[in-house]
C-alpha cells in the first residue's frame, strides 16, 4: 500500500482544528485559530492564449487547459464573520454543500448558505450567540437525513437542533445532560431499531465515556453509556455495519459493535482495542467504505515480502506478506508485533464484550487516525468486523494533527453525476494540523 | 498580579540555586528573545545545551525558574514550586534531568515519555513536575499554563510537553494534571480574555 502526499494547503494564519468534506466530496472546509473558515477544491486551470507570429501574421492560439488534478488545490472561498470572536473549532456540511455550520470557542454558531449553486459565495443566514451553549462549542454534526444538527460543549451538554429550510429555522429540539464533563465530539451512526428512527447520536467526552442517544417521541434520550477508555475520548467515526471506532487520550483506538441483544443493557459492546496506536493523544478518526471489497489474498499478493518502507514510515501492523495470510485469517489469534497491542474485546473493560470474530477474508474499508505524535495511522477494516493496523505514517505534518478526514467515496454511477469531482475513485485523505496547513494524501491499496 | 483574597498569604521563600557560569545575563536574554538567532535558539543559551542543539533539563529549568508566582512577587524557584530535579527531558533519544542518581546516569526515557513512544523518534519530550505551595492551591492550573506558554515560546523547536503536579502535593492532582495537559482546554484558556493577561504578566518579567 502507499500513502502519497499530493498537496499542502496554506493560507490559514493559525492552527487548523478541523477539516470536513461535503457529502459529494467536491469541497473541503477547514477552520481554526484564525477564526476563519476556508473552502478548498482542486484548482481549475484556465485555457492559455498564446500570441505568436505565424507566416508574418500575428495569430492567437488557445491552448486547452489541462484537466484539474488532485495535486493542485486552491482556496475557493474564505468565510469570516464578526460573530466568531474566538477560535472556530469545527464545521459541518449539510448534504451536498448548500448549507454549512461553523461553531466557535465563544459559544457562537453560524449557519452559512451558498448564494447560488454555481458560485462559492456564502452568506451567514442564521447567527446564534446568546442561545444554546454557555461555553466553548467543540463539535458539530448534521444527522444523515439533514433534519437535525448536534453540537456539544465544555458546558457538558449535547444540544440537538431541529432544522427547517422554509422558513429557515434552527431551533433547540433537545438539551441533553448526562456527561459529567466537557463533551468533545458528536457524530451520527446508523443503527436500525424496531419502530424507531435508525439515526443514533454518539457523543464523546472528557469524562472518558461515549454516550449514545436516540430520538424517542419528541426528544432524544440516552440509550447507553460506553465505558472502557481510560481517559478523554476525543472522537468517534461510524464504520460499516453500524460499528463505531473511537479514539482517546489513552492512546487507543477502540471498535464497538451493535449489541446482539437488548439484555446486555447497552446498544454497543466492545469489540476490539488497539492500544499504543500512537505515542501521543489521538484527536481524530475517519472512515472510508471501499466501493468494492478487496479480497485478502489479492491484497497480500500485491505486497512482496520484505518490502522496506521509507525511514519515517513505521509499520505497526502485520507484515503484509504471504506468511501473514494465515495469521490474518485466524483472527482468534491476533498478530502480535513489537509496539502493537491488539486485543479482542478487552477483558479490562467495564461492559459486555463481543465474541471472538471469525476469520477475515476481505478488506471492506479503511480507518485513519490523527494524533499528537504528528502521525497518521492507517488501518484496514475487515469483513469480520475487526480493524487491522496497516501503517503509521510519521511526520505527516511538522506539528500535531487535529483532524483527519477521508473524502467520501461514491459509487461510480453516483460520482458520474457530480460535475467537477476529480478522480472520484481515488481514496483521498485530508489532514489538518497545528502547523497551519492542511495536507491532501492519496491512499492506494 | 491577582487582586483580592490570597490563597496562600504566607509563602515560604527559599534561597535559589546559584546560576551556572554559562547561564544568560539579563540584558543578553532580553536581546535574545526579541531577535532569536538564525538557528531559532537564543544566543548565549548554547552554553546550556550541547553543541548539537539537543535540549537539556538545565536549559529547560533556566526558562522556568524566574516565572513569577501569580500571587506573590517571588519566582517559582524561590517558592520551590519548580526545582531542577523535577525537569525531565528526552530529546532525540538523549535523556537528561530528574533527581541526581548515584551512578550519575540520567533518568530513563520511560520517566519522560508519557507512554508508548519509542523516545527516539526525533521529537523533544519534556516533562515538568511542579509543587503548588499549599495543597488547596487553586492557582495550580494557572501555574501549569504559565509553564506551558513559557516553554512553548522559548525553545527553538516544537516540543511534546507534559506538566504534572508533583505526586502527593495536591489533593486533586489527577484533575489538575488532566486539565493542564488537555490541548483544547489549554488553547481555550490562552484565548480567554481574563486569563491571558495574567499568564503574560507572570511570564513577562522572566524574559527580563
Amino acid at each position: 500500500m502507499s500513502v502519497e502526499l499530493l498537496d499542502t494547503l496554506m493560507g490559514h494564519e493559525d492552527r487548523v482544528w478541523h477539516a470536513a468534506w461535503s457529502a459529494c466530496g467536491r469541497w473541503l472546509a477547514t477552520c481554526g485559530g484564525d477564526r476563519t473558515i476556508r473552502i478548498w477544491a482542486p484548482l481549475i486551470p484556465r485555457p492559455r492564449t498564446v500570441t505568436q507570429m505565424v507566416d508574418g501574421v500575428m495569430t492567437k492560439q488557445v491552448h486547452e487547459a489541462p484537466p484539474p488534478s488532485l495535486e493542485r488545490w486552491s482556496c475557493v472561498a474564505r468565510l469570516k464573520t464578526h460573530l466568531h470572536q474566538r477560535t472556530v473549532r469545527a464545521v459541518a456540511w449539510r448534504h451536498c454543500g448548500r448549507f454549512l455550520v461553523s461553531v466557535a470557542f465563544d459559544a457562537s454558531m453560524v449557519l452559512w448558505q451558498r448564494t447560488s449553486d454555481t458560485s462559492n459565495e456564502w452568506t451567514p443566514v442564521i447567527e446564534i450567540e446568546q442561545e444554546g451553549h454557555g461555553a466553548e462549542i467543540k463539535s458539530v454534526a448534521w444527522s444523515p437525513d439533514g433534519s437535525f444538527l448536534a453540537t456539544c460543549s465544555r458546558d457538558k451538554r449535547v444540544i440537538v437542533w431541529a432544522f427547517c429550510e422554509n422558513p429557515l429555522e434552527l431551533e433547540i429540539a433537545s438539551d441533553l445532560y448526562g456527561h459529567g464533563q466537557d463533551v468533545k465530539h458528536v457524530a451520527w451512526v446508523d443503527l436500525p431499531a424496531e419502530g424507531e428512527s435508525s439515526q443514533c447520536l454518539v457523543s464523546s467526552s472528557y469524562d472518558d465515556t461515549i454516550m449514545v442517544w436516540r430520538l424517542r417521541g419528541d426528544d432524544f434520550e440516552c440509550t447507553g453509556v460506553l465505558k472502557g477508555h481510560k481517559s478523554t475520548v476525543w472522537a468517534t467515526a461510524a464504520l460499516s455495519g453500524s460499528r463505531i471506532a473511537s479514539v482517546s487520550d489513552d492512546l487507543s483506538l477502540r471498535i464497538w459493535e451493535p449489541a446482539p441483544s437488548q439484555d446486555l443493557g447497552s446498544p454497543f459492546i466492545s469489540k476490539q482495542t488497539i492500544s499504543q496506536a500512537h505515542s501521543r493523544p489521538i484527536y481524530s478518526v475517519s472512515h472510508c467504505a471501499l466501493p468494492a471489497a478487496i479480497p485478502l489474498d489479492a491484497f497480500v499478493a500485491r505486497h512482496a515480502p520484505g518490502q522496506v518502507p521509507p525511514a519515517d514510515v513505521v509499520r505497526l501492523g502485520p507484515a503484509i506478506d504471504a506468511a501473514a495470510v494465515g495469521t490474518l485469517a485466524a483472527a482468534d489469534d491476533p498478530p502480535q508485533h513489537e509496539g502493537e497491542d491488539v486485543v479482542m474485546g478487552d477483558a479490562g473493560d467495564t461492559g459486555p464484550v463481543a465474541e471472538a470474530p471469525g476469520p477475515a477474508s476481505a478488506i471492506i474499508g479503511l480507518v485513519a487516525t490523527g494524533a499528537g505524535d504528528n502521525a497518521v495511522g492507517l488501518f484496514a477494516e475487515m469483513d469480520n468486523g475487526t480493524v487491522v493496523p496497516l501503517r503509521r505514517h510519521g511526520r505527516a505534518h511538522s506539528l500535531e494533527l487535529n483532524s483527519v478526514a477521508f473524502r467520501p467515496l461514491l459509487r461510480p454511477d453516483l460520482a458520474a453525476r457530480i460535475p467537477g469531482l476529480v478522480d472520484p475513485q481515488q481514496v483521498v485523505l485530508a489532514t489538518a494540523s497545528d502547523d497551519g496547513t492542511i495536507r491532501i494524501w492519496r491512499v492506494s491499496l | 498580579m491577582l487582586g483580592g483574597h490570597l490563597v496562600n498569604p504566607n509563602p515560604v521563600v527559599h534561597p535559589v540555586t546559584p546560576r551556572d557560569a554559562g547561564s544568560v545575563a539579563p540584558d543578553v536574554a532580553a536581546a535574545a528573545l526579541v531577535g532569536l538567532s538564525a538557528a531559532g535558539r537564543a544566543p548565549g543559551s548554547a552554553a546550556l545545551t550541547d553543541a548539537s542543539g539537543i535540549v537539556t533539563a538545565t536549559e529547560v529549568f533556566e526558562f522556568i525558574r524566574d516565572i513569577k508566582d501569580p500571587e506573590h512577587p517571588f519566582t517559582l524557584e524561590q517558592l520551590r514550586i519548580v526545582r531542577p530535579e523535577n525537569v525531565y527531558v528526552l530529546d532525540r533519544g538523549v535523556a537528561s534531568g530528574g533527581p541526581a542518581r548515584a551512578d550519575g546516569t540520567p533518568a530513563p526515557a520511560s520517566e519522560v515519555v508519557r507512554s508508548g513512544g519509542p523516545g527516539d523518534d526525533g521529537h523533544c519530550y519534556i516533562r515538568v513536575e511542579f509543587t503548588p505551595t499549599v495543597p488547596h492551591c487553586s492557582l495550580a492550573t494557572l501555574i501549569g499554563l504559565c509553564l506551558r506558554k513559557r516553554l512553548e515560546r522559548s525553545l527553538g523547536r516544537p516540543i511534546k510537553l507534559d506538566i504534572n503536579v508533583t505526586p502527593g502535593s495536591h489533593q486533586t492532582e489527577h484533575n489538575i494534571n488532566k486539565q493542564i495537559n488537555d490541548k483544547e482546554r489549554v488553547a481555550a484558556a490562552f484565548e480567554n480574555p481574563s486569563l491571558h493577561p495574567i499568564v503574560e504578566d507572570c511570564i513577562r518579567d522572566s524574559d527580563y
